[in-house]
């Protein structure tokens, strides 16, 4: 994926795709590919195709998620991974990950202007955040009842697994709730404003304010909402609580422009190996394991400004950091990932102790040993195509027809190619997409 | 005779897995093909019989037509509005309009105008029709288009809810008649009910 992203950050979204239609994917990493198609279409303007990757990829992890309890195929794989490595295992998607796929559909969705289809994704993405929380609650029983019985020393392997990401503790503190997504909850309100649902709209841009406090966009919507709706008590507490300069009502004859802005590209995992203490046979060795570990991209880019007719009309607002939300994401699955490390780990050591006691013991020992350290990868899959972080601007505009002039802000500023003759209608949304990886970016409108 | 076994085995491998390329059978369309825990096809049908069936079978639905025959004994004209889809699954909504707009069509018992989707079309054919490239004694006459009297409208929704391994799926249709001139409606209901189990062992 190296040349993907290499072409992405020289603003040649065409040689990416070039780059990515010429690998043919395993079956276990077919989902993933789906993904990245999805996400590189999406930048790419290219809705329509983008939902076809992206309906395959869900259709795959749906099944995936229907298979029996007990699966042959997943069992295979299970034991694969014990045996050699996690990349044996087919790819699921990251709870997030997972998330964003309904989100890309119906933004996609939003911008073929077809509400209804963007609304099904809504209630799948909701319907998915839900099912994966549950899941990774039962996930967590398993893992720590399998170490147990096991007798993993689960203790001392996570404090290592700790030292190694000390360096990323920040950013764990920024990521909030991997299992809501703030820009999920976002698009859904906007969906439900669209479909002349308030109600519905209400509760998600409360959810949105509760997952981001000090994302403003949504002070406006909660005010204007619960004005709308006639929710007094609730009116007055917002008022209180944002003050009496932030704005709640769409002056008549105006329209509204909201961007939703894609920034930047997702972390890239990278293997690191650390020595861990594992149990086998009643004694303690020490035994390198391998790991994986996001590593943080640089973007010039910070913020985007959008100007309409030339005159400045507003800077984006950051929503969600998917960086620090994937960080965290791996930082939950780090007890699973763990445990097979060390299950593998202590199998070698097992391996290697009853090799040693054969004839020429000492080369099989050695044979294992250096089978196990060629064989040990961490797995590094993830979604690169995604953005580093999303965010958000909401403006009001007189009614009318804009040159709209979106520029990248960072050490200095880069202008994109301005969209020409958007239409802004008086009481009605015109949604812009804008979409940049390094100082290279792509606006797209729609007009409901 | 070590080898002509192997290529017997070989072959009745084969011969057996032969069959296992995709292959179409056509079937009756009323049969339930693949039994799924999403919407499908039979859900289609199902929804679309009952519906137009459950609304036309109440006697004030009867009575209410039949206040807007024509004194020529013209049935009313209707027109099937919009199909929501509220789901969370892409149903082909227009699927389910255009099959309740044939299950009302064949009643006899009402004149389907095309009000949403092939007006326009008329129209612009009707245009033409005025213009000089048409041989006017071709030419369809112009303000002879149906008023309608009345409009169907549906919504489809869905609540869907999980227990361990068992999934149930519950799909609600309403389909609801609007007088044009009073806006009283008259309402259908279709409910489905699904439950699939996952499996303990498989594949």
């Amino acid at each position: 994926m190296a040349d993907v992203r290499d072409a992405l950050v020289r603003g040649d979204c065409a040689d990416a795709m070039a780059e990515l239609e010429q690998r043919d994917p395993a079956d276990r990493n077919k989902m993933l590919h789906l993904c990245e198609m999805g996400a590189l279409c999406n930048a790419m303007g290219n809705y329509k195709s983008s939902n076809q990757a992206l309906l395959a990829g869900v259709n795959i992890a749906r099944e995936y998620d229907d298979r029996a309890r007990v699966s042959l195929r997943n069992s295979a794989a299970f034991a694969a991974a014990l045996a050699l490595n996690d990349r044996t295992i087919p790819y699921r998607g990251s709870p997030f990950e997972r998330v964003m796929m309904h989100t890309y559909l119906a933004t996609n969705f939003l911008l073929l202007h077809d509400l209804e289809g963007a609304r099904v994704e809504i209630l799948r993405a909701y319907a998915v955040q839900k099912q994966l929380r549950e899941e990774h609650e039962k996930r967590i029983a398993r893992t720590k009842e399998e170490a147990s019985k096991r007798n993993a020393n689960m203790g001392g392997i996570m404090n290592k697994v700790s030292e190694n990401f000390r360096d990323q503790r920040a950013l764990l503190k920024k990521a909030g709730n991997v299992y809501q997504n703030a820009f999920t909850y976002y698009l859904s309100a906007l969906v439900y404003e669209l479909g002349d649902e308030t109600d519905d709209a209400y509760i998600d841009y409360k959810t949105v304010h509760a997952l981001n406090p000090d994302f403003r966009p949504a002070w406006t919507d909660l005010l204007r909402c619960s004005k709308k709706l006639g929710a007094r008590g609730d009116y007055a507490d917002w008022r209180e609580r944002f003050g009496s300069g932030v704005p709640e009502d769409i002056p008549a004859g105006h329209g509204e422009v909201v961007v939703l802005y894609q920034c930047g590209l997702a972390p890239e995992k990278e293997e690191i190996r650390f020595v861990v203490p594992i149990p086998v046979n009643k004694r303690i060795h020490p035994v390198h394991i391998a790991f994986p570990k996001y590593k943080r991209q640089p973007n010039p880019v910070t913020r985007a400004r959008l100007r309409l007719n030339g005159r400045e009309a507003g800077t984006t607002y950051p929503l969600v950091d998917l960086e620090a939300t994937a960080v965290r994401d791996l930082w939950d699955q780090a007890p699973e990932i763990a445990l097979r490390a060390a299950l593998r780990a202590a199998g070698r050591v097992a391996s290697a102790e009853a090799a040693r006691k054969q004839k020429h013991g000492e080369f099989a020992m050695l044979g294992v040993f250096l089978a196990g350290a060629v064989l040990d990868r961490a797995d590094l899959r993830s979604w690169l195509t995604l953005p580093r972080d999303i965010q958000v601007l909401r403006v009001s505009a007189p009614a009318g027809t804009y040159e709209m002039g979106l520029e990248l802000l960072g050490g200095g500023s880069v202008a994109v190619t301005p969209l020409e003759n958007v239409p802004v209608r008086a009481g009605r949304i015109t949604l812009v997409h804008l979409r940049s990886v390094g100082i290279h970016g792509k606006a797209d409108y729609v007009a409901f | 005779m070590k080898r002509i076994v192997a290529v017997a085995c070989v072959v009745a491998f084969v011969a057996a897995f032969a069959g296992c390329a995709r292959q179409g059978t056509r079937i009756d369309p009323n049969v339930e093909g693949v039994a799924t825990h999403d919407f499908n096809p039979k859900d289609l049908q199902i929804i679309g019989k009952k519906a137009v069936k459950q609304l036309l079978e109440r006697s004030d639905v009867q009575d209410l037509l039949a206040s807007r025959s024509g004194p020529d004994g013209k049935h009313p004209a209707l027109y099937v509005a919009h199909i929501r889809n509220r789901t969370d699954e892409h149903v082909n909504s227009e699927a389910i309009s255009e099959y309740i707009a044939v299950e009302m069509d064949l009643t006899g018992k009402i004149r389907l105008v095309e009000y949403t989707k092939a007006k326009e079309e008329a129209i612009a054919q009707l245009e033409f029709q005025q213009g000089a490239f048409a041989d006017p004694t071709t030419a369809k006459q112009v303000g002879k288009m149906i008023g309608a009297d009345f409009f169907l409208q549906g919504e489809l929704t869905n609540i869907s809810a999980r227990a361990g391994s068992k999934k149930v799926q519950y799909f609600m249709f309403t389909l609801t008649l609007v007088d044009i001139e009073t806006i009283e409606s008259k309402k259908s209901r279709v409910e489905i009910q699904k439950i699939s189990k996952r499996g303990w062992f498989g594949w």
